[in-house]
């Protein structure tokens, strides 16, 4: 290691002592909501961001639980976040790969990247007024070096009775489908909750996997019965323009859909005591341009999923599984007629299953995942061309292998801290174990090893 | 003379220690009071009968101290501390509490929610 990557190393680890000495006491994992609702952390997370019952009946509500009982907050409930990494692939990436800036380094020609911060966020976080409340998070983030609209979930919520059984029900303004979910399992909010930015990733996910996220604006309704029976609709239209521009505020949009795009979720949930279990279904329709202008020809995908999780919460043992299985239809005439797809049709299947443990302690919260996914579907030599690193030299879009991470969350009482050590293990990427880009890589090149430091104030 | 002695007697009393007794417990139930308002009105409502905001989704219901039934158990006093220190099924423990702090609290709940 030269020197200059040694003083940016030491640099880093005093910037990462300094935050973790000056967090502020008992700061929570959004610790807005925990100075609006005077809990601990643990109330509403298992560990953040995995949601309890409690915590999915804050978001249920809208945000708006609140301590004082008033209807507005105390003082407006601003949070902050930081995550400090560092990044090691089993193979360099290949030259000019990895930009140094600010706020990443590579420690050795395209390799061992830190990113100090990877990500800065700045959140409104708890009620607005009333039974309104909003999650609002603005991010900075080292791999696009710009500040941007990250996730929206503003809500209107109310309760009442239905054949005497509790009834919640709400609005939302978000900007990805099944943010507004209180459950783990869909992938807004599943695990890994954070990984390397520069990491490859593989080249196909379904459109509900997130790729939507902060791609689009839009509005929904639920309604939460008997805490068992819960449904939700959206729709949703592109973020590049109009009214819904705001959710997507500064973001690249490159996934662009024409016109208003539903979204569904139903699920079933059961909780007593300790346990608690859900199944659901959700999905989406819509048609996304074929190329990165809103004139050209369209595609169409059609998404359904289901899924479930399971819960054990005692005062010291956490244990939970979740798991999602998403099948994507994909009528690809649009990008058939430009010559980018070689199919006018082709599918995408995702699973995903993952199971965590934690065991809580007054030194802390060690514990850890365990997590297989796999994504795959049609062979198409146009969608998924030969390229370095990120192309497939089969056509195959089929990757698949485990995470494997380690948590350990500081004792709340002091600063609410996480640190993750995460090895990302590709058995097959883009098609291939071996030689899968047509340039030599195998997909184990870009197992990844991930040290994180993960702050809130 | 006797009814002297006794008027000043209690006068006396009043003035040092049954005067301080009442002060103690007075702030005793204040800061209980400033406890349950923090960290248990949420889930078991400003009027301790369950029904605080966060207990919708909650099953089983938190408990109701309204009811004569939960004040039955002759024990029930170290039961709520136990709860309050080790938590019981979604209600998380809370290590960070005194004694006097869980004993302040109980003499809220007992002075302000338990039926006659």
């Amino acid at each position: 290691m030269n020197k200059r990557a040694l003083n940016k190393l030491i640099s880093l680890f005093s910037l990462v002592c300094v935050l973790l000495i000056s967090a502020p006491e008992k700061a929570g994992a959004v610790p807005g909501f925990k100075r609006q609702t005077g809990q601990d952390c643990t109330a509403c997370h298992t560990i953040f961001p995995e949601l309890t019952p409690f915590g999915r009946a804050f978001k249920l509500t809208g945000y708006v639980i609140n301590k004082t009982g008033k209807s507005y907050p105390s003082f407006p409930p601003i949070s902050a976040m930081a995550q400090f990494s560092y990044s090691r692939t089993d193979a360099s990436l290949p030259q000019g790969s990895i930009q140094d800036t600010w706020s990443t380094h590579s420690l050795h020609s395209e390799n061992d990247v830190l990113g100090s911060p990877q990500q800065l966020s700045l959140f409104y976080a708890g009620q607005v007024y009333g039974k309104v409340g909003a999650f609002i998070q603005g991010t900075y983030a080292n791999d696009t070096n710009n500040i941007f609209m990250d996730a929206v979930d503003i809500r209107y919520a109310n309760n009442t009775t239905l054949w005497d059984k509790d009834l919640i029900f709400g609005v939302t303004l978000n900007n990805n489908p099944t943010i507004e979910d209180v459950w783990n399992s869909s992938p807004a909010f599943s695990f890994p909750y954070a990984s390397s930015n520069i990491a490859p990733t593989p080249a196909a996910a379904t459109l509900i996997d997130n790729s939507l996220a902060a791609q689009v604006g839009g509005i929904g309704l639920y309604a939460h019965w008997n805490n068992m029976f819960y449904t939700a609709v959206s729709v949703y239209r592109t973020a590049n323009n109009g009214i819904t521009s705001f959710f997507g505020a500064n973001n690249t949009i490159n996934t662009i859909v024409d016109g208003a795009m539903p979204y569904w979720r139903a699920a079933f949930n059961y909780q007593y005591d300790v346990h608690s279990f859900t199944i659901g279904t959700y999905g989406l329709s819509g048609n996304v341009f074929a190329g990165p202008f809103n004139n050209m020809p369209t595609d169409h995908f059609t998404d359904v999923a289901i899924d479930g999780q399971y819960q054990y919460i005692q005062d010291r043992h956490t244990a939970s599984l979740q798991a999602t299985w998403i099948h994507e239809d994909q009528d690809r005439s649009g990008s058939f007629s430009l010559g980018n797809a070689s199919n006018q049709s082709d599918s995408l299947k995702t699973l995903r299953i993952t199971g965590n443990y934690y065991y809580r302690t007054e030194l802390g919260t060690p514990g850890g995942s365990v997590g297989f996914f796999s994504t795959s579907g049609d062979s198409d030599s146009l969608l998924y061309s030969p390229n370095p690193v990120s192309g497939s030299s089969t056509g195959s879009p089929d990757s698949n292998g485990v995470i494997l991470q380690l948590d350990y969350l500081a004792p709340w009482q002091y600063a609410y801290t996480k640190v993750s050590l995460q090895y990302y293990i590709y058995n097959k990427f883009n098609g291939s174990t071996t030689d899968y880009d047509g340039s030599g890589r195998n997909a184990s090149d870009n197992n990844t090893l991930y040290l994180l430091v993960w702050l809130a104030f | 003379m006797k009814e002297m002695l006794v008027s000043a007697l209690v006068l006396l009393c009043v003035a040092t220690d049954f005067g301080g007794l009442k002060y103690t417990l007075s702030a005793d139930i204040e800061k209980g009071k400033a406890l349950y308002q923090e960290r248990c009105m949420i889930c078991h409502g400003p009027n301790g009968d369950g029904k605080g905001q966060g207990a919708i989704a909650l099953n089983p219901k938190p408990a109701n101290y309204t009811q004569k039934k939960f004040w039955e158990d002759p024990n029930i006093e170290k039961t709520i501390a136990e709860t309050i220190m080790k938590g019981k099924g979604q209600m998380r423990a809370s290590p960070d509490l005194t004694p006097e702090d869980i004993q302040a609290l109980i003499s809220y709940m007992t002075q302000t929610f338990k039926p006659n």
